[in-house]
């Protein structure tokens, strides 16, 4: 891979104030603010990067497990009571209606795709960037991760199906030559990313108090503002299935 | 204007898929030279007969009860795509697989949702049927039947989905990151689909009239394709892939840049890495939905591109639909069957072209000579300004 890693940013809900009163995100999804606000975040850290001509043919990932969820049960649970679909939560309820959403708002034309994996989102969203930056004429790319819990989706024994936690995070990236190239400052370099399947023997590993499927982006963000200098991040999923993140911290 | 070096070709060495008018390249094929369309009330479902023929087909890889139907579709297609091509008919670890879908699995828990929103079935029953609701279980619904671990990707980016599918897998083994890929794409009809286009206006009851003058909007329909990509022709191959393109309009989440900027972008940097000039393009098969702002913006495109060296350009969706993610893989690989039948195919239900769309419609089938068909430039633009582009050419 050896991805030059030169901002992050991560989202809450309780990030998310700001956003709900700007006219721009009237109609936007809580992904689509999330996504939005971790963005901000990561843009904040690189002035270089903003409003100049890079971001005409920067690319962007998106990568979300449930994708616009709550928007879909909304449409169908509408389209079944009334027999009347809503053009706007139709819009909004595809898994790429996120990513349209982040590129109307960076005006962002070069490649864009979104991307669902499962417990694995995060992680093909940093591989898929690095495939994306193998075309020279991009100079960088935005990684951006979402997924958000459904309140509709809370059972009648008051379990939630579905994301059981939320947030979006958001790295920029580009190669190492970019980098060196233009002078932009690295926060570390990712070297490769290991699958491991689960074994018959694994128990399930406990997900934390906010883990979500696409969170494997936040959790890099958080290995690298720990200050811990672990050249390896392991990162355990709830089916007892891990990854481990390589990487090279910047000097 | 050409640049010195152009990317190594990616060779399609087998192809499968399955549509609403048969289930193999050739009847797709075939239909399409006859004219035979497989929409029926404005949609193109898959038929009974032909998911009884799949299932029956694909038997050898599932025990007990056989896959659904989102599911079995994009299996009996890749596995159509390893018979055809070289080397092992199964999915090996050095093997890449990349799928396209907007909606996976969701014909399985959508009308348990409301049925379990009503009361009329138990949570439990309903938290059983949304565990399809990820799109990667669709993804790990294949990598089960095809005891596969490789390197797999599933992308999601509405219409344009598959053709990025496409251009990434020719990425990958450019890279060597895979020795063979499978890319496509699989999309089912479903409620959130008819009635989110519907209440968007932009279905037609009628098969679509793409560039018509009088054309009314799209059909959806249903299927799935898959290619097999590889850095080397093998004994029989299909085509070749020289270049692709992908770019985003940034300007709304349905409807594309009335001037059709993105979709230029992305023709150009196909053309680009296929260091090949407009002029060299026989044909462009286009994404030609029969939707007012599509068609009118994908010409604006087209036309602005090509100039005065305008090769022919038709779109094929009156014949099979709109199969959404899986339009890109369907649509290459009946692009594939046309390089290998020297035929330029026309665009169906186009009877009156429009006056504001000043592209060059062959009005027939037209039969290529020699040398004649050589490259097809292959468009999608899809729902969130996501557009991209595919230079197919002959083996």
């Amino acid at each position: 891979m050896d991805l030059a890693l030169i901002a992050c940013g991560t989202a809450h809900v309780g990030n998310l104030g700001p956003y709900k009163d700007q006219p721009e995100f009237r109609k936007a999804t809580i992904n689509m603010m999330l996504a939005a606000a971790s963005l901000d975040e990561a843009f904040a850290q690189v002035p270089m990067l903003q409003g100049c001509e890079y971001v005409s043919s920067a690319a962007l990932v998106l990568g979300s497990s449930y994708g616009e969820l709550g928007t879909t049960i909304s449409f169908l649970e509408q389209l079944s009571q009334s027999g009347m679909a809503r053009p706007l939560l139709f819009q909004n309820s595809l898994h790429n209606s996120t990513l349209g959403f982040l590129t109307m708002r960076l005006k962002l034309l070069g490649p864009a795709m979104t991307v669902s994996n499962s417990l694995v989102t995060g992680e093909n969203c940093l591989e898929l960037a690095a495939t994306l930056l193998n075309d020279k004429n991009v100079p960088y790319c935005v990684v951006t991760a979402v997924d958000s819990i459904v309140t509709e989706l809370r059972l009648e024994d008051a379990h939630t199906i579905g994301s059981t936690g939320e947030g979006a995070a958001t790295v920029v990236v580009t190669t190492r030559e970019q980098a060196e190239l233009r002078k932009w400052p690295v926060l570390a370099y990712l070297e490769r990313i290991e699958y491991h399947q689960a074994s018959d023997q694994a128990s399930k590993a406990a997900d934390g108090p906010n883990a979500y499927h696409s969170d494997a982006i936040e959790k890099l963000i958080a290995h690298l503002r720990s200050g811990v200098r672990a050249d390896t991040l392991t990162l355990r999923k709830p089916n007892g299935s891990h990854t481990i993140v390589h990487l090279e911290h910047n000097a | 204007m050409k640049s010195a070096k152009q990317s190594s070709p990616v060779w399609v060495t087998g192809t499968g898929l399955v549509s609403c008018v048969g289930i193999t390249p050739s009847k797709l094929w075939e239909s399409a030279l006859s004219d035979k369309s497989g929409i029926q009330n404005g949609l193109g479902r898959v038929t009974e007969d032909s998911l009884s023929k799949i299932q029956s087909l694909t038997s050898h890889l599932w025990s007990g009860a056989p896959p659904n139907k989102a599911l079995l579709m994009p299996t009996y297609a890749l596995d159509q795509a390893l018979k055809a091509s070289d080397g092992p008919d199964h999915l090996c670890a050095d093997d890449g697989l990349i799928i396209a879908t907007t909606t996976g699995q969701i014909t399985v828990w959508d009308q348990a949702l409301i049925r379990y929103l009503r009361k009329e079935i138990p949570g439990a029953e309903f938290e059983k049927a949304f565990e399809q609701q990820p799109l990667g279980s669709l993804l790990d619904g294949l990598a089960r039947l095809f005891a596969f671990s490789g390197s797999s990707l599933l992308v999601t980016s509405a219409c344009s989905a598959a053709t990025q599918a496409i251009a990434l897998g020719c990425q990958w083994v450019r890279m060597g990151k895979v020795k063979r890929c499978f890319v496509g794409g699989t999309e089912i009809l479903c409620d959130l689909t008819i009635e989110g286009f519907k209440c968007l206006q932009l279905l037609s009851e009628q098969p679509a009239s793409p560039f018509d003058a009088g054309r009314s909007g799209i059909n959806l329909s249903e299927g799935a394709g898959f290619l097999c990509l590889s850095a080397s022709p093998g004994e029989r191959p299909l085509a070749r892939l020289l270049g692709s393109g992908m770019s985003s309009d940034g300007y709304h989440m349905t409807a594309p840049h009335p001037d059709g900027l993105g979709s230029l972008r992305a023709m150009r940097a196909a053309l680009e890495m296929a260091n090949l000039t407009p002029g060299e393009i026989s044909w462009v098969h286009a994404h030609g939905t029969g939707s007012k702002h599509n068609d009118a913006a994908e010409s604006k495109a087209i036309e602005q591109l090509f100039g005065e060296s305008m090769p022919w350009v038709s779109s094929t969706k009156w014949v099979h639909g709109h199969a959404l993610g899986a339009s890109g893989a369907i649509e290459s690989i009946l692009c594939i069957q046309a390089l290998n039948e020297s035929t330029i195919l026309r665009t169906g239900g186009l009877v009156n072209p429009d006056s504001d769309i000043k592209l060059r419609h062959p009005m027939r089938h037209l039969q290529a000579k020699r040398g004649e068909l050589e490259h097809i430039l292959k468009n999608t633009l899809g729902f969130g300004g996501v557009n991209a582009s595919l230079v197919i050419s002959k083996a």
